[in-house]
């Protein structure tokens, strides 16, 4: 009767590292050697240890799989006991002046700034890379090689592992607006991005800090020309050709807040304006790409009161296929890195609409949805 | 014991112009197969070396029943002349076996067998092959409980039950 465990410790090894790092802690119960194995094997502490923190490896590094759990223990530690900090004093970018300033902090350590130079009529944007000594990461900046018009507090986001920026500015009249889609590395016009490096957002308004992207997709909540309703418009942005303008067609609905499971679905909170004027809150999940959507039936004290939310992922669960045909970090600019490891480079849903009157906290964190499944790992209403 | 026998150093014709190669099995079947459908396996090829440099050609003997090999073999014929990158000794191992849709089928066997093939294959040293059963093992025991595992893997429960409750072999990352 053939075993797993009849077979040399590197195949089972492998067999381990195909595994989901949360099948690990399962596995390690089953019998001694196994435990063993695990427990002695670097890669799948490594790997253990990345997702447990939402991080993902570097491929591109050239440091041995032990150093690299070295420095990711030592990571772990400094986290744990604030030992070894340093403080680290950020240059004002050039030409910086407070007008029309804002500034945002995503994975990886990348800091966007937005302000406009030397207090003139348009802003620019400045990127920088905070360092870190434990991950071997270098202090870098770098500007956005223009100043777009209408870029005064643009609503952006980045994607390292498709080197991409994106940004939208809107008309002195916020009468037209339009997706920037720009090479993160270089601020120029991202190669795989429209030949005008623009999408123009044909219908509607966007609203609030809401840009998403995974894959080649991005999205955006936006108003429609009636105001009080809203959808999510998602766009391809390698071919500035719109993939869906709602997700929810035919009934009048708001959104609150949605997030990208992956490349093909968006998780979303939205209200349902219901005959007779009630608003009826809703948790669904969209799939853009065959227009299904599936809802989650909340319970009626729960779906008839305002809804506040917040969509957490953890980059662990994230499915391989949001990044089609590479791995995390093969582009240009993250194989320039060369950092050990990193945190996530999937969106982080990190919405929060605040409805006048909520009366508790709710809180959803959903983990991935694939193949028209979804996993919820934890659903807490607080009422 | 299966009887060492010299293999007739002829070629196939219209086939190209692959020699044969005389594989035995753990069963004692004797199977003929084309050298360069075998040329994936590393084993193999280093054999094959071995006779080049003796100039002798004999029978090769493998460990595993025929049922096992003649798996394999199919699966080396599939892949024939086809450039996969987890068996080029020079290439950077993938991070990742890839997902190819006719090894999910080939392999829709039972755990047995699976077991078997992956065994086979590791001998062999046919890494796509051991990666591709890797992944399907995987599979198996994906998002189950510890019994269910323990059942699926064919491993037995060989903690104490001080061990097993002691937070040493839980999880601790």
């Amino acid at each position: 009767m053939p075993n797993l465990l009849l077979l040399p410790t590197e195949v089972v090894v492998m067999v381990l590292g195909s595994l989901n790092w949360d099948d690990l802690p399962n596995l390690k119960l089953t019998c001694r050697r196994l435990n063993h194995i695990i427990k002695d094997s670097v890669i799948l502490q490594y790997r253990m240890g990345l997702a447990a923190n939402g991080m993902l490896d570097c491929p591109d590094g050239e440091l041995p799989m032990g150093s690299k759990l070295e420095i990711l223990q030592r990571h772990h530690q400094a986290w744990r006991d604030l030992s070894g900090l340093e403080p680290f004093e950020l240059p004002q970018p050039v030409g910086f002046s407070e007008t029309g300033y804002i500034m945002a902090l995503f994975s990886h350590g990348i800091l966007v700034q937005t302000y406009a130079r030397n207090r003139g009529p348009n802003s620019t944007i400045c990127i920088t890379r905070l360092p870190s000594k434990l991950r071997q990461v270098e202090y870098r900046r770098w500007y956005l090689h223009d100043e777009p018009l209408g870029l005064r507090y643009p609503d952006l986001t980045i994607d390292a592992s498709h080197d991409l920026l994106l940004f939208v500015t809107s008309s002195a009249d916020r009468s037209s607006h339009d997706i920037h889609v720009r090479s993160l590395s270089t601020g120029r016009p991202h190669p795989e991005g429209p030949v005008s490096a623009i999408i123009k957002i044909q219908h509607g308004t966007p609203f609030g800090a809401g840009t998403q992207t995974c894959g080649d997709y991005t999205g955006l909540m936006v108003y429609s020309e009636e105001g009080s309703m809203n959808h999510v418009s998602i766009w391809n942005w390698k071919t500035g050709v719109i993939q869906t303008e709602s997700a929810l067609p035919g009934q009048p609905s708001r959104f609150i807040a949605f997030c990208f499971l992956d490349d093909s679905h968006i998780f979303s909170a939205q209200c349902l304006f219901t005959p007779g004027n009630a608003e009826l809150f809703q948790l669904g999940v969209y799939n853009f790409r065959t227009a299904r959507h599936l809802y989650f039936a909340l319970p009626a004290s729960v779906a008839n009161q305002p809804l506040e939310v917040q969509f957490l992922q953890n980059a662990a669960h994230h499915p391989q296929t949001s990044i089609p045909d590479h791995g995390p970090f093969e582009t240009m600019s993250y194989a320039s890195l060369l950092e050990p490891f990193s945190t996530s480079s999937v969106p982080r849903a990190k919405q929060t609409l605040l409805s006048p009157g909520a009366s508790g906290e709710r809180i959803v964190l959903a983990s991935h949805a694939h193949e028209e499944t979804l996993r919820l790992d934890v659903v807490e209403f607080l009422v | 014991m299966p009887t060492i026998v010299s293999v007739d150093d002829s070629t196939v014709p219209g086939e190209g112009s692959s020699r044969l190669l005389l594989l035995v099995s753990s069963d004692n079947k004797h199977i003929v197969v084309e050298e360069d459908i075998m040329s994936r396996s590393r084993f193999i090829s280093k054999q094959v070396e071995g006779f080049e440099a003796t100039s002798q050609r004999h029978a090769i003997l493998l460990p595993f029943s025929s049922f096992v090999l003649n798996k394999v073999i199919e699966y080396c014929s599939h892949y024939r002349g086809y450039y996969l990158l987890e068996d080029d000794p020079d290439a950077a191992p993938p991070g990742r076996s890839p997902v190819r849709e006719w090894d999910q089928e080939f392999l829709d066997v039972d755990r047995n067998m699976l077991l078997r093939i992956i065994k086979a294959a590791h001998y062999l040293e046919i890494k796509s092959l051991v990666g591709s059963c890797a992944r399907a093992i995987a599979d198996m025991i994906r998002g189950k409980t510890t019994e269910e595992m323990r059942e699926i893997l064919g491993v037995e429960n060989d903690f104490t039950p001080e061990e097993e409750h002691s937070p040493s072999s839980k999880c601790t990352g």
